[in-house]
């Protein structure tokens, strides 16, 4: 069921993305009748921030830097780079102390890799495999188990962005592989996903399901010759396969394995009908990092209310990246003011650039909240899980790292608390938690968890 | 080997090993099973592991081991073990060659662009159809990083589809496409054929088969049923971009000789040159089996590296060799630097490039690189740089100041390693350590601040030199062994600011440019920093050929892999260091003519 409510103006959202908030344009993507059926399908959005945060220093801790003094409800957020997020305090649930030990080192060479390493890990909670090769290991990550579970039921399972390039130079070494750096989704151990940093792609991968074209008669004739083309393939590659050498019609195996969920996802979107338009299209990639972001952010609430994919990964930064963010109030990059000293006075600058990245956060739930999902909204419906894999950076430890989740997650939180874990709980237990919370109660374990936590404390 | 190599390969293997006081006194005190400082350790110290023998040999030929500071043995002892180390090597490489292997390539982003052009004559913006290809070893076109994923696959299906509609409705691209016109209906599929036999002949890099042709005109016909000509070849057109053919650079097994077949020699040439696909003369070189005679193989190494083509050398290699996409990332303060522009930083990305190109074109001493007396400028880069008198946006030759020769006085190289606000001579000097000497420094320990990020410039009335924050904590003993090596190169570029414009004071402190190569070498400024590069030539040019065949295979380099690299600096010894030669040493190589896959290694 796909059904518009009214004529959506193609500008409004070619305008809207990235500037404005284009409410009216979600609204009109609402389905009149999905309603009721999607009352649980819980969306998940997993971001990481890189670098740790100020709080999560010995002195940032007594300050209150990043989670709120007093322990469950009623927690007041004035002292904390959460700020911004006071409006929708509601739907929070902090996770305080609880720490990321597969991020640390396990063997001498490893030590002095926490920088390359750590985005691998923390949504996996598995320690990477010290590799340059295509022998890759970490482990699977929260988002694409979830994924993998529930995501069957879109045309697309899961989708990966981020804000960042992939193509530092050196920015990636001491024996691992970039790729440790460049995704945090991982549909297996072995299997790290590529994430997308150009809005248009992300505009394209979305809509594209239902076929380029103006109209739905152009849409629905060349998903025809897409469909006419991949199936071409799965023979002519077989044919191919037989020229070439044993490795090499392995790696061919892999592409018609991709191949196929193409054609799974060009099938997936033949069973519903296309929104009657589709908005215009992104222009091209922001320079200003909150335009950036909201960009995105934009294309993930459509995405949602659209139903095309339920689940999201979304990188905000990169490891020792020297991004400076002059809208924080404070002009020093990011890398080398996460290395604060231990000074007092330094981690408070350091808590202005946490502040500015959590402060783009309010306007991503502010959209779901006035979309209509269910009974409720899709922040309802939503849970969206913000943190960061380092905890003190200036250390490069992975201890207290900064961790929250936003949303009601279909009821399975009821927000409003900060809850603090025993110390060194890793935060796989959350993960854990949140997963059986989200529709997977069977899980046993995921990553290092050792339990589970109360999230309704 | 020779006698005298043999005796010195005893007194060595006896000295590394860990019963011997020399090794005792010298190696192993660090480098113990215990501690492993460096993640090595050379208790027990086997000659055979080529791996550790190879950093062996690298450490001591860059004179970075003992370290500075401690006790080391006389240079020519060192010398003596370092040439019997290479020599064993060498020989047992010689006896059983491992040209190495990678799987299959495929076109990435850049690629990609360029097949498209140059078979379309259409430029399109690959950023906005596919994903980033993940870079290894420095490069963008490593084989066995080159996944699949689903969003790669949309990617590639939703580029076919813009290109094709593209290609049939723009008028240079129909100019190309449509060598024919159907003069009657009969003639429809005479000239479908035509066009498409050019089409696939091209797309699939002269491997293309009957078969291929057979169902690109299926596609033709589905397209064409209902609908136009143009929508037919549109069609048609389509598929063959998403060709494994087209997408893959698949490379037939190879014979028992482990050479790749000639068609696929040829590729790997051209995209190793040119960044793109062979041209007809080399497929026909290719197709009339001339690539086998060494002759006739130089001959095309010779014109393609003439041809203008062969400027993918200086955008492609040397752009990631020198990490020059890091220029995108540095923004500097618009308080600090009120005259820099955006467009500086493409001046100076053109400049190198240009100035690459140049060494290139000339067939060069690559030591020129550093060396030279000349850039490329246009007016707004000279101004930016303080120089006066050349008028225009044309980039020109010019004669260029003394702290200006060569990459190190280029704006490309010093900004991408700066902050927004200010230099950074730890990302200066790691650069020249890692993009140069090819020896990277060690990752910082944890639980070490950020060395430079612990002082403040001002404090007080007081202000403090970036030079002068550095130093007052490498007193801390936890930082100073590293920070000692790298940042001295850092501190020689100091009267570069974070701009690359030339300066004299920095936060009101007279600049002070005198830095201590970790060999005890002292350099003053520019002038000092290109002459110990001279004097550590031979890990310069090690360190390039190393580069150069990284891009040139799709593979990172190994330690199998170190004798190949040191037959191509020697060759280029014997002529002149000339760029070329370093090309042809590369090409000439087993790793680059031939594919070990790893079942056979076994066998």
């Amino acid at each position: 069921m796909f059904l518009t409510q009214k004529h959506l103006d193609r500008r409004t959202l070619l305008r809207g993305l990235g500037a404005a908030v284009a409410l009216p344009v979600l609204d009109a993507m609402t389905p009149a009748l999905r309603a009721q059926e999607q009352a649980k399908n819980v969306r998940l959005v997993c971001i990481e921030m890189v670098h740790g945060a100020a709080g999560s220093s010995a002195i940032g801790i007594k300050k209150n830097l990043w989670s709120p003094a007093k322990i469950g409800r009623g927690f007041d957020l004035a002292p904390t780079s959460l700020r911004p997020l006071a409006p929708f305090q509601d739907y929070l649930t902090i996770v305080s102390n609880t720490d990321v030990p597969s991020a640390e080192a396990f063997e001498i060479r490893e030590v002095g890799g926490d920088h390359i390493r750590s985005s691998a890990v923390f949504l996996t909670q598995a320690h990477p495999k010290r590799t340059q090769g295509a022998d890759v290991e970490a482990g699977i990550s929260i988002d694409q188990v979830y994924a993998q579970r529930m995501g069957q039921a879109t045309a697309i399972p899961s989708m990966q962005l981020c804000i960042e390039d992939v193509d530092q130079g050196g920015g990636c070494g001491f024996g691992y592989s970039c790729i440790y750096s460049d995704t945090i989704s991982w549909a297996s151990a072995t299997q790290p996903l590529p994430m997308i940093r150009d809005p248009r792609i992300v505009f394209d991968e979305l809509f594209g399901v239902f076929g380029s074209g103006s109209n739905a008669a152009e849409r629905q004739a060349r998903r025809a010759e897409e469909r006419s083309i991949l199936d071409w393939l799965m023979t002519s590659v077989k044919r191919l396969q037989k020229d070439l050498g044993a490795q090499d019609r392995t790696r061919l195996d892999d592409y018609l394995a991709n191949i196929r969920e193409v054609e799974r996802r060009i099938q997936k979107a033949e069973n519903v009908t296309a929104p009657r338009e589709i908005p215009a299209p992104p222009r091209g990639i922001p320079v200003s990092f909150s335009e950036h972001v909201k960009m995105m952010f934009d294309l993930q609430a459509l995405a949602f209310a659209s139903d095309i994919t339920r689940v999201f990964s979304f990188k905000l930064g990169r490891d020792n990246s020297n991004r400076t963010y002059p809208e924080s109030g404070f002009k020093g990059a990011f890398h080398p003011t996460s290395h604060h000293g231990g000074k007092e006075d330094r981690i408070l600058d350091f808590a202005k650039l946490n502040t500015f990245h959590i402060s783009l956060i309010p306007y991503f739930l502010e959209k779901l909240k006035n979309t209509p999902d269910g009974d409720g909204n899709l922040l309802d419906n939503t849970l969206l899980l913000y943190g960061s894999p380092m905890g003190d950076s200036n250390e490069h430890n992975h201890k207290k790292v900064p961790f929250l989740l936003a949303g009601r997650a279909g009821g399975a939180l009821k927000g409003g608390v900060h809850i603090q874990a025993p110390n060194e709980t890793p935060l796989a237990n959350v993960m854990l938690s949140v997963l059986h919370g989200i529709g997977m109660p069977e899980l046993n374990e995921f990553g290092d968890s050792e339990g589970v936590l109360d999230l309704n404390g | 080997m020779n006698r005298l190599a043999l005796v010195a390969l005893t007194l060595m293997t006896a000295a590394l090993s860990a019963q011997t006081p020399w090794s005792a006194e010298y190696c192993v005190g660090c480098h113990s099973a215990q501690r492993k400082i460096g993640g090595l350790s050379l208790a027990g110290f086997n000659v055979d592991n080529a791996e550790v023998v190879e950093k062996v040999i690298l450490k001591l030929r860059a004179g970075m081991m003992p370290p500075p500071g401690s006790r080391r043995p006389a240079k020519a002892e060192l010398d003596t073990i370092v040439e019997a180390l290479e020599s064993k090597m060498d020989s047992a490489a010689a006896v059983r060659p491992n040209p190495g292997w990678r799987p299959f390539q495929r076109l990435n982003r850049s690629d990609y662009g360029r097949a498209i052009h140059d078979l379309l004559g259409l430029d399109v913006d690959v950023t906005a159809l596919l994903p980033a290809d993940t870079v290894s070893g420095g490069f963008d076109n490593i084989a066995d990083v080159q996944t699949f994923s689903p969003i790669l696959m949309t990617g590639y299906l939703r580029a076919a589809g813009q290109i094709a509609r593209l290609a049939v409705t723009n008028p240079k691209a129909k100019r190309l496409l449509f060598t024919c016109r159907p003069a009657a209906p009969s003639r429809e599929t005479g000239c479908a054929q035509r066009i498409l036999q050019a089409v696939t002949t091209a797309a699939y890099r002269g491997t293309a088969t009957p078969k291929d042709l057979e169902d690109a005109l299926a596609f033709f016909k589905k397209g064409r049923d209902g609908a136009s000509f143009d929508n037919g070849i549109r069609l048609a057109l389509q598929s063959i971009l998403m060709s494994p053919r087209f997408l893959f650079r698949l490379e037939s097994p190879m014979d028992s000789t482990l050479r790749v077949s000639d068609a696929a020699l040829a590729s790997r040439l051209s995209y190793f040159i040119w960044g793109a696909a062979p041209d007809i003369e080399l497929a026909k070189a290719a197709a009339s089996g001339a690539l086998r005679t060494p002759k006739d193989f130089e001959k095309q190494v010779r014109r393609l590296l003439a041809d203008r083509n062969s400027e993918a050398l200086s955008r492609r290699f040397a752009t990631q060799w020198l990490r020059l996409q890091d220029l995108d990332k540095v923004i500097p303060d618009d308080a600090l630097f009120p005259k820099y522009t955006s467009e500086i930083a493409k001046l100076m990305r053109r400049e190198t490039e240009l100035f690459f190109d140049s060494v290139v074109r000339e067939d060069r001493n690559v030591m020129d690189l550093f060396n030279a007396r000349y850039s490329y400028w246009n007016e707004a880069l000279a101004k930016h740089y303080g120089v006066a008198g050349i008028a225009g946006s044309a980039f020109r030759r010019v004669p260029v100041p003394d702290e200006r020769r060569g990459l190190l006085g280029q704006g490309s190289v010093l900004m991408s390693t700066s902050l927004s606000d200010r230099t950074s001579p730890v990302l200066r000097g790691k650069w020249i350590l890692e993009v140069l000497f090819g020896t990277p420094p060690p990752p910082p320990p944890p639980n070490v601040p950020s060395l430079d990020e612990t002082a403040r410039a001002v404090r007080g009335e007081k202000t403090f030199s970036t030079r002068q924050r550095i130093e007052e904590h490498r007193r801390n003993p936890a930082c100073s062994s590293c920070h000692k090596v790298i940042d001295p190169p850092g501190i020689a570029l100091e009267n570069f600011d974070a701009t690359g414009a030339w300066r004299t004071s920095d936060n009101k402190v007279l600049v002070d440019a005198l830095g201590e190569l970790y060999d005890g070498t002292k350099m003053q400024g520019p002038s000092g920093l290109r002459d110990a590069l001279s004097a550590h030539q031979d890990l310069v040019l090690r360190n390039l050929a190393e580069r150069m065949m990284t891009y040139a295979t799709g593979r990172r380099m190994e330690a199998s892999d170190m004798p190949a690299i040191r037959a191509i600096v020697n060759g280029a010894a014997k002529d002149g260091n000339r760029f070329s030669s370093f090309v042809l040493g590369v090409a000439n190589s087993a790793a680059f003519q031939m594919n070990q896959p790893p079942l056979s290694k076994a066998q």
